[in-house]
């Protein structure tokens, strides 16, 4: 290298191989502090498959095949698809960011710095309704572009193919609503009637029976809720989707407890540290009590409902398998030795000060971090930030209801 | 020159001359973002960083031996008060703690603002090398249009007057510390300033020569030091002021590039007289794009204006200044600032050269700029202006406070941090418009931050040995008439009674087990490529077994020891290195197995007579 003079360059993959070196002294710990995510994910797959907890609005999941379709039409090669996807989607930004409507525009904030694009958040969900046909990732997908390329041109020139080759030779549903004119030029978030049909077609046709696909086919919108329990018409699902729900309900209701519990633990162990700030402590510890103290009362009040579920746990983790069938047995264990406790638990004090509860939550802790927890490890509980997981699990209801209110007001040509 | 194609990276240009290893850095910067400067020191290290099929090697210890090897051997200063509090923090920002000095300017309202890198680099029986970079671009992952410039230097035989501006501001440095320099430091420093004044700096290739330009240093106003005539000038800086603007309105229709929101501020009659050209977003994107084509890399893209030029054409001569003055007052009559000027025949440098394109149809700095639309005039917030201005003064009041953070012991690895105020007077009231809060970066805001106030002062009680640091966030915030805006940042505070060596037990607790500690050894072994890691770690790794297995069938490691006495009995000090770091601790001690020991200490004994040895011959 000699003297020279020129535009300083960023380079992010330098940037992001550093960091991922960095990451690895990295001390935080999982935001599943019980390890229950496995459980909860494969409720959450059975609901509401396709949908994440980063999705915002249903109309990426068209946005995102119309870039990819007008990219692929331009011929875009491979070692270039990346970097135009990219600037294509930040312009979807920008448009969508001059409509009326921003509330869940991805990269509202970020905008052209934007690290997760809405085409890798929607991947997964465009693969489970069948709008994506090319099978495998994002990157992978990129990587045969050049490769489909070929294909099409010696499909092209060949005769005498059959249609069903030709069936194969796309990435995308056929049947797929056409792009906006000009788009990415004057885009909204809001579904026009055809793309609603569509995309409600397409869930109920590769998730039928399940409680997604039941809200759109349903076609009546609702005031939103803040768990799919409260969801005024389920009385009208399919029995099997009822008792979905009524696991997911009974499970988080009954897991709150544990996580209300080790966090009344952490404020304990903090407080008790030598010379700690009295100041500080008790609030949180008269926080936790108070919240675990109306836990129980709820529990209390449901509990025949409550008695009845947790006798016939069986068909719970039958559910759970069917989806998961490799949740570990520590959790199965876990959950179960959980949910005995808070049933058997029969005196009416408070339940804040029970050993067994205790001894249980702090093995699972332990088994699950070892050295790390947070329970026995000063480092680890000075990085605790007063509440983990302390929000009752709702399964990506936020999610799913925003995207299935959307498709709903798309059905009916109009504002939500 | 400067062409939208020609690019160059900060860590590349950092790298040492083949055969040279890092000896002394000295960086300066406005803001600072900690990780960025955690990266640098893979800059100074030669381990590869990609497998065959190009994928990352992502093995941490070669992070962990490039900051251990390299922090102390560099001196960053920053601007006080602009250190951004980093998204998370890592143990490893404690080998920062003792390398980031916090300056800032003498004259008031001056901000410490030059962005330079000044290196030493060595070899055995060779003379030093010596590079400069001057870049418009902070110690920061900013990703807008920057320059950076990197002369390469070698010791001259005789003073160099040119030099001099650069020997005066890396002198400058120490004195303008906000806490007290460590005294080892200031010779280092003085050294390197010294040389400095003898260094034959290697101009670019379309320069002829080139000159230093420091501003705002101790010693008094300073000349105008841009021509007053020429026969074709050009300004391109992100920030203007009206009355620099005036000073360079040199020679027929001067050229001026900013940003639109720039030069949206400006009255109209100020920019009379110049061709104004704003960057183009759109242009550099697609220039971008082309550039990047080949890697294909996403998140890559440059984009806004950051660069600072100032050129002048006279003759068949161009001048370009490059650096970190914004055309701006401040930059003029009140911060610390470094340029280079270089000088060069004009059809390769300056005005025309960065204008035209050398061939038809290649791309120049031209294409990235736009005609300025119509100018709106200015739009004046004078709310947000005086809470703008109170903010500054509260940020410098904090720094006036005098700040350290004391460490008392209160249990079994346990401390209380104190935050003890030297000049309480400017403490802020409250119950008043402004309200600050700090914590210590190792724990989280949500349960750490209290408020600092002229009734209270933080103690963070019962602090483990890891969430120890000298570094401390700041939160404040400002409300005015129903309107409140605040920030934050870092400050690097002195400490009072921190428990000793403490980087070697962090290092024990970076390095989690025996295999990480074995995988590190072979990697201090195996740098120049000639053993590969995974040939000797991997069929010990087992999954479950904490490593020690690895070291009782220590042949392999044994192997590379005595490879390396022979070879390259180097690579036996930087174990040498490690052990005594590991062992002057128990926790350290207790990652030892016995059993390497009983290699080791008859193998250092050995290197030690050998080296004896070959003094004796030599």
């Amino acid at each position: 290298m000699s003297s020279h003079f020129a535009w300083l360059d960023h380079s992010e993959n330098d940037r992001r191989r550093a960091l991922e070196v960095i990451d690895l002294f990295r001390e935080q710990g999982t935001r599943d502090e019980l390890g229950i995510g496995t459980v909860r994910d494969a409720l959450s797959d059975a609901l509401f498959p396709g949908i994440s907890t980063i999705q915002t609005r249903a109309r990426y999941f068209l946005f995102v095949p119309w870039i990819y379709l007008e990219l692929e039409a331009r011929k875009t090669r491979s070692r270039d698809i990346d970097r135009r996807a990219r600037r294509f989607e930040i312009e979807l930004i920008l448009e969508l960011l001059k409509s009326g409507d921003t509330e869940g525009v991805i990269g509202k904030e970020a905008r052209s710095a934007l690290q997760r694009l809405p085409s890798s958040v929607y991947w997964v969900g465009l693969g489970v309704f069948g709008i994506r046909r090319f099978q495998g990732s994002q990157e992978q997908y990129h990587r045969s572009l050049d490769h489909f390329y070929r294909r099409q041109r010696s499909f092209r020139t060949a005769s005498g193919e059959n249609a069903a080759e030709a069936g194969n030779l796309t990435n995308w549903h056929e049947g797929l609503p056409k792009p906006l004119e000009n788009f990415p030029e004057g885009a909204t978030l809001q579904l026009d009637a055809q793309e609603a049909d569509y995309l409600r077609q397409q869930i109920m046709s590769h998730e039928p029976r399940t409680l997604l696909a039941f809200l759109v086919d349903r076609n009546a919108p609702w005031e939103p809720v803040d768990f799919p329990w409260l969801h005024p018409s389920l009385d009208d699902c399919d029995v099997r989707i009822v008792e979905q729900v009524r696991h997911a309900r009974h499970f988080s209701k009954l897991m709150l407890g544990a996580a209300l519990l080790y966090n009344l633990m952490l404020a304990e162990k903090r407080a008790a540290l030598p010379a700690s700030e009295e100041m500080r402590a008790p609030p949180l510890i008269d926080h936790y009590r108070q919240r675990l103290n109306d836990w129980h009362a709820d529990i209390e009040s449901h509990r025949d409902d409550l008695v009845a579920w947790t006798r016939d746990r069986e068909s719970f983790w039958k559910t759970v398998r069917r989806i998961n069938p490799r949740i570990p047995v520590p959790t199965r264990h876990f959950i179960d030795s959980w949910c005995d406790l808070v049933i058997s638990h029969r005196s009416a004090g408070s339940l804040t000060g029970d050993r067994r509860m205790r001894t249980l939550v702090h093995h699972r802790e332990r088994r699950l971090k070892r050295g790390l927890a947070r329970l026995d490890n000063p480092r680890a509980l000075e990085l605790w930030n007063g509440a983990s997981g302390t929000d009752r699990l709702s399964f990506r209801w936020p999610q799913a209801q925003n995207i299935v209110l959307d498709i709903l007001s798309g059905l009916k040509g109009g504002e939500r | 020159m400067l062409a939208p194609r020609e690019r160059t990276l900060l860590l590349e240009s950092l790298r040492p001359p083949p055969g040279y290893h890092l000896d002394l850095a000295v960086a300066t910067t406005f803001s600072l973002d900690l990780m960025a400067l955690l990266v640098a020191p893979l800059a100074f290290t030669f381990f590869d960083w990609e497998g065959e099929a190009g994928e990352p090697t992502q093995d941490p210890n070669a992070l962990l031996e490039a900051i251990r090897r390299h922090a102390d051997r560099i001196h960053v200063f920053c601007q006080a008060g602009q250190i951004s509090i980093p998204n998370s923090y890592r143990l490893l920002f404690g080998y920062l703690e003792e390398r980031v000095h916090e300056v800032r300017a003498i004259r008031k309202g001056g901000v410490f603002h030059p962005k330079v890198w000044v290196v030493r680099y060595a070899a055995e029986g060779e003379p030093p090398r010596y590079r400069l970079l001057c870049a418009s671009r902070n110690l920061t992952f900013d990703r807008s249009w920057d320059t950076l410039l990197v002369l390469d230097g070698a010791p001259g035989r005789e003073e160099r007057p040119e030099n001099e501006p650069l020997s005066r501001f890396i002198r400058a440095l120490t004195t303008l510390c906000v806490h007290p320099f460590p005294p080892a430091g200031s010779e280092e420093l003085e050294g390197l300033a010294r040389e400095i004044g003898r260094v034959v700096f290697q101009p670019p290739e379309q320069v002829d020569d080139i000159g230093f330009l420091a501003l705002g240093l101790p010693g008094g106003p300073e000349d105008w030091p841009f021509p007053e005539q020429a026969d074709r000038a050009l300004v391109l800086a992100p920030f203007l002021s009206e009355e620099i603007l005036e000073r360079l309105r040199v020679g027929p229709e001067p050229v001026l590039v900013s940003r639109l929101d720039t030069l949206d501020t400006l009255h109209k009659e100020s920019l009379e007289g110049y061709e104004v050209l704003a960057w183009s977003e759109e242009a550099s994107l697609e220039e971008d794009g082309e550039a990047n084509g080949e890697t294909g890399n996403r998140a890559s893209m440059l984009s806004g204006l950051h660069a600072k030029l100032f050129a002048f054409d006279t003759g068949t001569t161009g001048r370009v200044w490059t650096g970190s003055a914004n055309a701006t007052r401040a930059a003029f009559h009140a911060n610390v600032e470094f340029m280079v000027e270089m000088r060069g025949h004009s059809r390769l440098m300056g005005v025309e050269a960065l204008l035209q394109p050398s061939k038809p149809g290649t791309s120049v700095l031209r294409d990235l700029l736009e005609p300025l639309p119509r100018t709106s005039p200015p739009v004046v917030d004078p709310l947000q202006q005086e809470l703008d201005r109170r903010l500054l003064e509260y940020r410098h009041a904090i720094i006036d406070l005098a700040l350290e953070v004391e460490a008392v012991p209160s249990g079994k690895d346990l401390y209380d941090l104190s935050i003890l105020v030297g000049k309480a007077a400017g403490l802020p009231d409250p119950e008043g418009e402004f309200q600050l809060k700090c914590w210590p970066i190792t724990l989280k805001q949500e349960a750490a931050a209290q408020p600092l106030s002229s009734l209270a002062v933080p103690r963070f009680r019962a602090v483990s040995f890891e969430g120890l640091t000298s570094f401390f966030a700041f939160e404040g915030h400002l409300k005015l008439d129903g309107k409140s805006e605040s920030f934050r940042f870092v400050l690097n505070l002195p400490t009072r009674a921190f428990p000793r060596n403490r980087q070697q037990q962090l290092l024990r607790r970076l390095l989690k087990d025996r295999n990480q500690l074995l995988r590190y050894l072979f990697l201090l072994l195996a740098e120049d490529g000639t053993l590969t890691v995974s040939d000797f770690s991997n069929p010990h790794q087992d999954g479950t077994n904490t490593g020690g297995e690895a070291f009782r069938t220590g042949f392999p490691l044994l192997e590379a020891l005595l490879g390396a006495l022979e070879q390259s009995p180097g690579k036996l000090d930087q174990v040498h290195r490690l052990i005594t770091d590991l062992q002057s601790t128990e926790e350290g001690r207790s990652l030892l197995p016995e059993e390497f020991e009983q290699i080791w200490r008859p193998l250092w004994a050995a290197r030690q007579s050998l080296e004896e040895h070959g003094r004796e011959n030599g």
